[in-house]
C-alpha cells in the first residue's frame, strides 16, 4: 500500500512538474505577445492618425470619419489599457514570486547561520569546560588550629609530634622543660600519663579549662628544649647534663626517641608474658579441677 | 426668403459649435485617460524598481552570507583540530 502511494506520489510529481512547466511556458508566451503587441500600438496609432488625416482631408463625408476616429481612439485607448493591466499583473506576480523564492533561502541561510553559531558556542563551551580542567588548583592540607594559637598540619603529624613530645619528656627532665613553658609540660603530662589512657596510645582529652592556657604547642617544643638545655648545661652541673643526654648533642633527638620506642617494646613484652602465664596458668586449672571459671575470667578481662 | 436664410445659417453653427465641444469633450476625456495611463505606468514603473531593488538587495545580502559561510566552512574543514576533541 505505501509503495502503491509512494509509487503514485512519484509519478504524480513529475505531471505537476511538467503541467506547472507547461503553464509557465503559456504565460511567458503570452507575456511576449503582450510585450510586442504593446510596441506596436505606438506605430499603429500614428498609421491611424495619417489614415484618418488624409480621408478627413479628402473624402467629403467629415463627419462619418470624425466618428470612426473616435470609435478607433475608444478602442485603442481600451486595448492599452487592458495590455498594460495585463503586463502589469503579470510582472508584479512575477516579482512577488521571485521575492518568496528568495525568502525561503533566506530562512535557510539564517537556520544554517543560527546552527553554526550553535556548533561554535558549543565549542566554545567545550573548550573552557575542558581548559577549567586544565587548571592545577592548589591543593591545601588539613590544618587544625589548637587553642593555644599553634596549627599543627596532619594528624598524623600533631599524633607524631606528641609522640616526640612524650618520649622527650620521657627521657629528659621534666624541670628543663618547665623552665619554658610548666603549665604545658604539666598538662601534657598528665595527659599521657592518665590511668585511663593506654599506653603508647595518645587521647584529644581535655581537661577542664587549662588547654585555653597552652600557648606553646608540640612543635615549639624542640626549638625551647634546646634553649633550655643550653639554660641547663650552663646553670646546672656537667654530671646531670650527661646523665640527660649521654650521646652527642647533635643526635639527642634520635637517642630520645629511640629510647621511647624500646621502652614500650619492652612494655609491651612484659605484659604479653604475664598474659601468657596467666592463660597457661588457666589452661591448667582448667585440666586440673575442670573449672572454666578461670578461663572465662580470663577471656573476660581480655 | 433672407430670414429664413439666416435662421438655417444661424442654426447651422450652433449645431457644428456644439459638436465642436462635444469633440473637446471626448478629446479631454481621452486625454485624461492617457493622462491615467501615463500615471499608472509611472506609478507602476516606481513600484517595479523597489521591488527589484528590495529583490536585489535580498540578493546581495544571500550572496554574502553565503560568501561567509563557505568562508567558515573552509576554516572548519581546513582546521579539523578545533573539532578532534568533541569525537
Amino acid at each position: 500500500m505505501q509503495k502503491m502511494l509512494s509509487s503514485s506520489l512519484v509519478s504524480s510529481a513529475p505531471k505537476e512538474a511538467s503541467h506547472n512547466d507547461e503553464l509557465f511556458m503559456k504565460q511567458t508566451v503570452l507575456f511576449s505577445e503582450n510585450l510586442n503587441e504593446l510596441k506596436n500600438l505606438r506605430k499603429q496609432l500614428y498609421s491611424a492618425a495619417e489614415y484618418f488625416e488624409i480621408s478627413y482631408s479628402k473624402e467629403d463625408q467629415k463627419q462619418f470619419v470624425v466618428e470612426t476616429l473616435k470609435d478607433y481612439v475608444i478602442k485603442a485607448v481600451i486595448n492599452t489599457v487592458d495590455h498594460l493591466g495585463s503586463v502589469a499583473y503579470k510582472v508584479d506576480g512575477f516579482l512577488d514570486e521571485k521575492v518568496s523564492e528568495v525568502s525561503e533561502p533566506e530562512l535557510r541561510l539564517s537556520c544554517l547561520e543560527q546552527r553554526l553559531r550553535t556548533c561554535r558556542d558549543f565549542s566554545t563551551q567545550r573548550g573552557l569546560f575542558q581548559h577549567s580542567f586544565a587548571i592545577n588548583f592548589p591543593k591545601h592540607h588539613k590544618r587544625y588550629i589548637l587553642p593555644g594559637g599553634a596549627t599543627t598540619h596532619t594528624v598524623g603529624q600533631s599524633a607524631l609530634i606528641y609522640h616526640n613530645a612524650q618520649g622527650d619528656l620521657s627521657g629528659t627532665n621534666t624541670a628543663t622543660t618547665r623552665e619554658t613553658s610548666p603549665t604545658v609540660v604539666s598538662e601534657e603530662y598528665s595527659l599521657m600519663h592518665s590511668p585511663e589512657s593506654s599506653p603508647g596510645a595518645f587521647q584529644f582529652t581535655r581537661i577542664g579549662s587549662k588547654h585555653e592556657k597552652r600557648t606553646v604547642s608540640p612543635l615549639r617544643f624542640p626549638i625551647p628544649r634546646c634553649g633550655s638545655v643550653k639554660r641547663s648545661s650552663t646553670l646546672n652541673s656537667s654530671s646531670s647534663a650527661k646523665l640527660r643526654y649521654p650521646s652527642e648533642p647533635r643526635t639527642r633527638r634520635s637517642a630520645s626517641l629511640s629510647l621511647y620506642n624500646e621502652g614500650d617494646r619492652t612494655k609491651d613484652i612484659e605484659v604479653d608474658s604475664s598474659k601468657n602465664k596467666r592463660f597457661y596458668k588457666a589452661l591448667l586449672s582448667m585440666g586440673k579441677s575442670r573449672n572454666d571459671t578461670a578461663l572465662y575470667k580470663y577471656l573476660d578481662k581480655n | 426668403m433672407a430670414r429664413a436664410g439666416g435662421i438655417t445659417n444661424a442654426v447651422n453653427v450652433g449645431i457644428a459649435v456644439q459638436a465642436d465641444w462635444e469633440n473637446r469633450e471626448f478629446i479631454s476625456h481621452i486625454s485624461l485617460n492617457v493622462r491615467r495611463l501615463f500615471d499608472f505606468l509611472v506609478q507602476f514603473e516606481a513600484t517595479t524598481k523597489s521591488k527589484l531593488a528590495s529583490l536585489n538587495e535580498k540578493l546581495d545580502t544571500l550572496e554574502r552570507k553565503l560568501e561567509l559561510l563557505e568562508v567558515q566552512v573552509g576554516t572548519a574543514s581546513a582546521n579539523p583540530s578545533l573539532f578532534a576533541r568533541d569525537v
